[in-house]
């Protein structure tokens, strides 16, 4: 929802409550950018990485679901992508650098949404998941059957630890390097993708891609050409599905097919839906819900697979695209509305 | 009355299959006359609108918008150039507020729909003419609902205002006040061809309720079986023996 | 570069053959799938799961069941009847329960709310069966009993053949039921309107958990079917969700003709894909649904109804 300025409305409110935001965010920022300096735990370190590669990439699939209005089930193959861009250029063309291995996974991410935005442009709803689906597919088995006989199948692929700007950090041992150096590069990069998005999806162009969603005819019948704007929101998020994949290739330090294949697919679908499809922060929150879940079911059981169906099932039928987070929202809405009646 | 028409259409035809919806139409408009079209079900009424903004593809002939031929322009292109059209069923954006609405068609007429960092809120240009839009049509109580909970009225004048917004040359109605209780169709026929006087927006209003054809418009086009039966000003459509066999005795 | 003796004609006829049981295969995952999708708007991802279930209860019942003595035609008549009506029964109850709610919101979230039952029905096979693979013991292995016979120098497996027939028998059996019993013809107009159907006083609640159990039934023979000759594993059910849906996309939502038709171009695609271009043999497939999905959104017979 925005908040307009400057009338209509109460201003003051809207401008205290985007300043406590603001300040909300840079704190937490500089709390999560402290953290393994302080606690020293490689373990939640880890963890808290790989939420923010899967929170980036959640943010980029829920352009083209929340924003756009298109469920995409082919989102793997922007985060494959993006992973073996990073292996591959290293591998092949040995550039080390990770700043630059980040762009081109980007790029390259971005030209294959091209493709894939301007094959599926003209279709909508099931028919749209399932054309992404199949194209996403496609791709899956020409990294497993190595074709080309550059993936190595589905033996998959080390990567090595990249250096930053000449500066030799892979030389550091691989817990220091994440502690000290990777985990906060993950950060910037997710607090960068945040901002961009806040403002993006904000602008005229955001706009134009909710016009989308909620009316194709009326935005074509408004000027908009609509097709063209489709492939847009695929070329954007598939770049940041990319990057969150790059990141995460990183991380892992082995990458394998199965990042391509509609199973990651889902889990990203998952995490967006989870946090919620209709709002901002919803995929964040998603991605970091859907992670520690499945590392507390696994800590519980080995049948976590059964509690992620149930969540996910649950979530569909009661939250819908509110998610956790648009259902906390309006929890708290719900108090301080009853509050102020009092 | 200006001497070149804005909107020419030459001969043109529809089939759908072995049915002939439009049957070689050739009629002009004017960007400051508001013209009526009458004419019974399946008269081919609202593909002939159809055809004109683009959303079915010509069979035969040739539409000419301000000296050029659009006959296969696409559907943003027409808008873009000034021929907008609104519709029967109000298409709104139902998830968004009436602001956000207006202002994504104050956006899309400056074409800045490729803006990528201002923040819509923000800018001042497109929200200051967003509210002056919104009290033109009196819609400013209703600024920050979302339009899915509006009454069905003011959806409708919402659809039309939004067309509006787009600041076209020409503008096509279908039926603007279907639905629209009878009490207030006066009142929302009258906003729309004032606010069209105004701004020197010429008008094409398809519509079954004769006396508001006979109290708004300036020139009546009667179509029957996909052709023209008359093309003249009110009284003279008004008083045709064929019209009147056709269509007003015919039960509109 | 093809060998010579892979041109050669009993090896044309072995792969036809197989085209054909892959497609019999195919057409037991796929068919309920689309008649649910047609006949009551509910788009089920875990549909082809319940093939995957129906592989996992065959091999434990053949191999608990029965011993080295059982006669052929009962292990037949369990895999054909027995496994079908039963889990015939429990789809009916998850219908009534898990599947309810389902019906009524849109599509995309059906895909999703499904989506789901798949990772919960994974877990519980692992759960009940582990997560390694299991197989048939040859003593109670109907394929193997019955053996092969040779056709113009090509060995045609005796099973295989039966696999065929019943999957014939199945898609006349499913045509029949639609243009004869009263059931099919108000499931047809229920696939053209389904308001109108429930505005009639019809009780559309048990027309709907009739077709849903029966399709789910059909998965499940499918996956009984397929299991002597394979093994159970997990990936048997998303390898079939997959398919599954190729072929009803290709074939056309909700047409029985489309699935019939789909499944015996992916059922051939996949034969002598596997024959001539093993390493993208499955690029085919979903390259196929690719250019369906582009050129023609509706496949080969969706804007039909379910039996024209």
């Amino acid at each position: 929802m925005s908040t307009r300025l400057p009338t209509f409305g109460n201003v003051e409110l809207t401008e205290t409550l985007q300043d406590w935001r603001l300040l909300s965010g840079i704190v937490l920022f500089v709390v999560l950018a402290l953290y393994p300096g302080i606690t020293l735990n490689a373990y939640h370190t880890r963890l808290l990485t790989w939420i923010m590669c899967f929170a980036i990439a959640a943010m980029g699939f829920n352009i083209v679901l929340g924003y756009t209005g298109l469920l995409s089930f082919g989102h793997a193959a922007f985060f494959g992508t993006g992973m073996y861009t990073v292996v591959l250029v290293m591998g092949q063309a040995g550039i080390n650098d990770l700043v630059v291995l980040l762009l081109l996974a980007m790029i390259m991410s971005g030209i294959v949404g091209a493709i894939i935005g301007a094959l599926s442009v003209k279709t909508h709803e099931i028919y749209f998941a399932l054309l992404t689906l199949a194209l996403a597919q496609l791709l899956y088995i020409l990294a497993v059957r190595d074709i080309g006989g550059l993936t190595r199948g589905t033996d998959g692929i080390g990567v090595s630890r990249p250096d930053f700007f000449g500066i030799p950090v892979s030389e550091l041992s691989a817990q220091i390097y994440l502690l000290g150096f990777y985990y906060h590069v993950v950060l910037v990069a997710l607090a960068a993708t945040i901002v961009l998005l806040w403002f993006v999806l904000r602008s005229p162009f955001g706009l134009t891609l909710k016009m989308i969603r909620e009316n194709e005819t009326r935005a074509e019948m408004t000027g908009v050409p609509v097709l063209r704007y489709r492939v847009y929101s695929m070329i954007l998020s598939a770049m940041i599905v990319g990057l969150g994949g790059a990141l995460y290739a990183v991380l892992i330090g082995h990458i394998t097919p199965e990042y391509l294949d509609w199973t990651m697919s889902g889990e990203i679908v998952f995490m967006a839906l989870l946090g919620g499809i209709g709002t901002f922060f919803g995929p964040v929150i998603g991605a970091g819900g859907f992670i520690m879940l499945q590392e507390l079911a696994l800590s519980y059981t080995e049948y976590w697979h059964f509690t992620m169906g149930l969540v996910l099932f649950v979530v569909v039928l009661t939250l819908r695209e509110n998610g956790i987070w648009g259902g906390a929202k309006t929890l708290v809405e719900m108090i301080t509305d009853r509050r102020g009646e009092q | 009355m200006s001497t070149e028409p804005i909107l020419k259409t030459e001969n043109v035809r529809k089939d759908f299959g072995s049915i002939v919806a439009v049957d070689g139409v050739s009629v002009e408009f004017y960007d400051d006359e508001i013209v009526g079209i009458i004419g019974p079900n399946g008269a081919g009424k609202t593909t002939f609108t159809n055809l004109i903004s683009g959303a079915l593809p010509l069979t035969d002939g040739t539409i000419v918008f301000d000296g050029e031929d659009i006959s296969s322009l696409q559907k943003y292109k027409r808008v873009r150039r000034g021929l907008v059209r609104s519709f029967q069923i109000p298409q709104i954006y139902d998830e968004m507020t009436v602001f956000e609405n207006m202002q994504a068609s104050v956006l899309s007429r400056k074409q800045e729909n490729n803006r990528l960092f201002m923040p819509t809120n923000r800018d001042s240009a497109s929200v200051s003419e967003t509210e002056r839009l919104l009290e033109l049509f009196n819609l400013e109580a209703h600024a920050d609902d979302h339009t899915e909970h509006l009454p069905h009225g003011v959806r409708k004048v919402l659809d039309v205002a939004m067309s509006f917004a787009l600041e076209p040359e020409i503008m096509i109605l279908d039926e603007p006040t279907s639905g629209v209780g009878s009490r207030e169709k006066n009142a929302v026929m009258e906003t729309i061809t004032e606010a069209a006087v105004e701004q020197h927006i010429g008008l094409i209003f398809i519509e079954h309720d004769m006396e508001l054809i006979r109290d708004y418009s300036d020139r009546i086009i009667a179509l029957h079986e996909g052709r023209v039966l008359a093309d003249d000003d009110v009284a003279a459509v008004m008083e045709s023996e064929e019209v009147n066999q056709f269509i007003l005795e015919g039960g509109v | 570069m093809i060998p010579e003796t892979l041109l050669g004609q009993p090896f044309v006829l072995g792969h036809t053959f197989n085209g054909l049981y892959f497609a019999a295969l195919l057409f037991f995952a796929s068919v309920g799938l689309t008649l649910v999708f047609g006949i009551l708007n509910l788009l089920n991802m875990a549909h082809a799961a319940f093939y995957g279930l129906g592989a996992y209860v065959a091999v434990w019942t053949l191999n608990n069941i029965g011993d080295i003595t059982t006669s052929v035609a009962a292990l037949l008549v369990v895999l054909v009847l027995v496994i079908p009506l039963v889990v015939f029964v429990l789809a009916a109850a998850l219908d009534k329960s898990v599947f309810a709610p389902l019906y009524d919101i849109e599509p995309v979230y059906q895909l999703l709310a499904t989506f789901g039952v798949i990772l919960m029905l994974d877990d519980i096979i692992k759960y009940i069966w582990g997560g390694t693979p299991i197989s048939v013991a040859a003593a109670t292995n109907p394929s193997r009993q019955l053996g092969t016979v040779d056709v113009l120098g090509a060995s045609i497996s005796m099973y295989r053949s039966f696999v065929i027939l019943i999957a014939v028998c199945c898609a006349v059996g499913l045509y029949l039921m639609f243009v004869k019993t009263k059931i099919g013809k108000i499931s047809q107009a229920m696939s053209e309107d389904y308001e109108m159907v429930q505005m009639l006083g019809i009780n559309v609640t048990r027309v709907r958990v009739l077709i849903f159990s029966l399709s789910i039934a059909i998965a499940a023979l499918g996956g009984a079917l397929f299991v002597p000759f394979a093994v159970a594993t997990p990936a048997v059910t998303l390898e079939y969700v997959l398919l599954s849906f190729a072929v009803i996309v290709i074939g056309g939502l909700g047409s029985l003709k489309g699935v019939i038709v789909a499944s015996l171009i992916i059922g051939m695609v996949r034969s002598f894909g596997i024959a001539y271009v093993p390493a993208i043999e499955l690029a085919i497939v979903f390259a196929l649904m690719v250019v369906v999905i582009i050129v023609k959104p509706e496949g080969l017979f969706g804007d039909q109804g379910v039996v024209e």
